[in-house]
């Protein structure tokens, strides 16, 4: 199991993201889920993990956003491929050479437990083709399988037409969500395991809110 | 979804818009806002509570929504729109207070018009930067279109020029700014200066919807379609009231701030509950 950096959901999830595990994490744009990206991201490097962040923004702009949720990595540093300013560079409409990129770096620290964490999902799926899309997505989980690493990856919620969104959480192993809902004259901010490979489905909602220390999670209604 | 039934705001549209026609067919001012008899006071109940309330409404979402968002980005941007709906709602109650109290102190009336227009001048400068940034954000390319982050600065130096100048000339002789007639000059700047401020919005109303056509986010498409019907209504049919003064100023208000609420609302989906689900929360 590798823990998610978040107490309260490696309570929920026992322990952590199976090994071997392929996780989206899926809501609209702004809800904070690239923050559970930071903090799994945080807790490998904390545990000598290779953490491997593949983001389409640029390195500035990462480390900015994840210094708002108390996320500093000046001290531990992950290894960045991105648009720009990180140590790897690439080019989001070039699936194979991102591909081989991918396979290059995981190759080399294979020695090591390997985290990977992307925010490129979404603008992958809305640039390329259907058939070159699915044929990165079975590399992908063929290297995660290969070298157990864990995959978290997020995919904005409004972007996609909603076969897209059912076609990818039925591709990956666990499918946790972050959503708004609407009670009465509150906008309540609701998180869930909609599935995770080893448990038990979980159909209860969890009231979550961000602190700088991580994710406060209660049960919803309590 | 929420958005396919009847919501209190949209009730408070219908009451307003019957009350416009009701003031439409029994006139008894220039101003549009009645001044005696039954018609005043459906006018007094109409004209100022009900746009009140939809501006105030549309502040709360904004708000209610940011607070459940955690990118900092995001969070501006409801800020954004709830600010917007501040500076809608002083103009609304300067607007009233001008009919009402202030209509024969022209000093006050004057200075009332120049804070109101650069509180207005401000806060939708600063929605159209946060949604820049927004845009830029979800953009599938993360491009820098017009390159936002650098040109930012230039526009925010120029807005606080125009609206610095128009306080300061207001300050030292609000007569020859406000009334251009008592010079040329005057009347360059009077025009000089909301050209400035229009200038500073221009790349965002040009980029903002070729951003959210590029993300494909139809949440982010409707909220710039509401807003933009919201500062539509308030120039255009507050315009055509300034022209047509039997219309005043309530529609422009009224539709103004549930156009407002309608954006406010659609920075996120939000969706509801199944009874299933609520029925797990009352047991617990």
């Amino acid at each position: 199991m590798a823990s998610t950096g978040i107490s309260s959901l490696d309570k929920l999830l026992g322990e952590g993201y199976p090994d071997g595990s392929t996780v989206l994490i899926i809501g609209p744009p702004g809800i904070g889920k690239e923050a559970l990206g930071y903090w799994f991201t945080n807790s490998g490097l904390s545990q000598g993990d290779f953490s491997f962040y593949v983001t389409k923004r640029s390195v500035k702009e990462v480390l900015k956003d994840a210094n708002g949720f108390g996320i500093d990595y000046r001290q531990r540093v992950p290894l960045w491929m991105a648009r720009e300013g990180g140590q790897i560079k690439f080019n989001i409409s070039d699936l194979t050479g991102l591909s081989f990129k991918v396979k290059e770096a995981l190759k080399e620290n294979a020695t090591r437990r390997i985290r990977v964490v992307t925010d490129v999902l979404s603008p992958i799926l809305m640039l390329n083709p259907p058939e070159t899309i699915y044929k990165f997505l079975t590399q992908l989980f063929d290297d995660a399988k290969h070298y157990d690493l864990v995959l978290l990856a997020t995919l904005e919620e409004g972007m996609h037409p909603p076969q897209v969104l059912s076609a990818m959480q039925e591709l990956f192993d666990g499918v946790l969500e972050l959503r708004f809902y609407e009670e009465g004259l509150v906008a309540r901010p609701l998180f869930r395991i909609k599935k995770m490979i080893g448990i038990p489905p979980q159909p209860s909602y969890f009231n979550f809110v961000f602190s700088r220390t991580g994710m406060e999670l209660s049960a919803y209604g309590k | 979804m929420a958005s396919s039934r009847i919501d209190i705001p949209t009730i408070l549209l219908i009451l307003g818009l019957i009350g416009v026609v009701l003031g439409l067919v029994y006139p008894s001012s220039t101003t549009g806002v009645p001044m005696t008899g039954v018609p005043t006071k459906l006018g007094l109940v109409i004209g100022f509570p009900v746009p009140t309330a939809l501006f105030i409404y549309a502040a709360f979402w904004a708000l209610t929504i940011r607070k459940g968002l955690g990118g900092w980005i995001y969070r501006n941007q409801a800020l954004g729109i709830s600010l917007v709906s501040l500076a809608y709602l002083v103009e609304l109650v300067g607007n009233f207070l001008t009919i009402t109290i202030l209509a024969n102190n022209q000093f006050l009336f004057d200075v009332g018009f120049l804070l109101r227009f650069d509180f207005i001048a401000i806060m939708t400068f600063y929605w159209i930067d946060s949604s820049m940034r927004t845009v830029h954000d979800i953009d599938p390319l993360s491009r820098d279109t017009l390159y936002w982050s650098k040109l930012r600065y230039v526009l925010w130096v120029l807005n606080m020029f125009g609206v610095g100048t128009a306080f300061v000339l207001a300050a030292v002789d609000y007569q020859y700014f406000v009334h251009p007639p008592a010079g040329i000059l005057g009347a360059v700047l009077a025009s000089l200066i909301p050209t400035v401020i229009f200038a500073t919005y221009l790349p965002g109303i040009i980029v903002l919807p070729i951003g959210a056509l590029r993300s494909k986010d139809k949440y982010l498409r409707n909220q710039l379609v509401w807003f933009a019907l919201s500062s539509f209504c308030l120039i255009v049919l507050a315009g055509l009231a300034d022209l047509i003064p039997k219309i005043g100023p309530t529609p422009a208000f009224l539709l103004s701030g549930f156009c407002l609420y309608r954006s406010a609302r659609s920075l996120v989906p939000l969706n509801k509950l199944s009874l299933d689900d609520k029925l797990k929360k009352d047991s617990n």
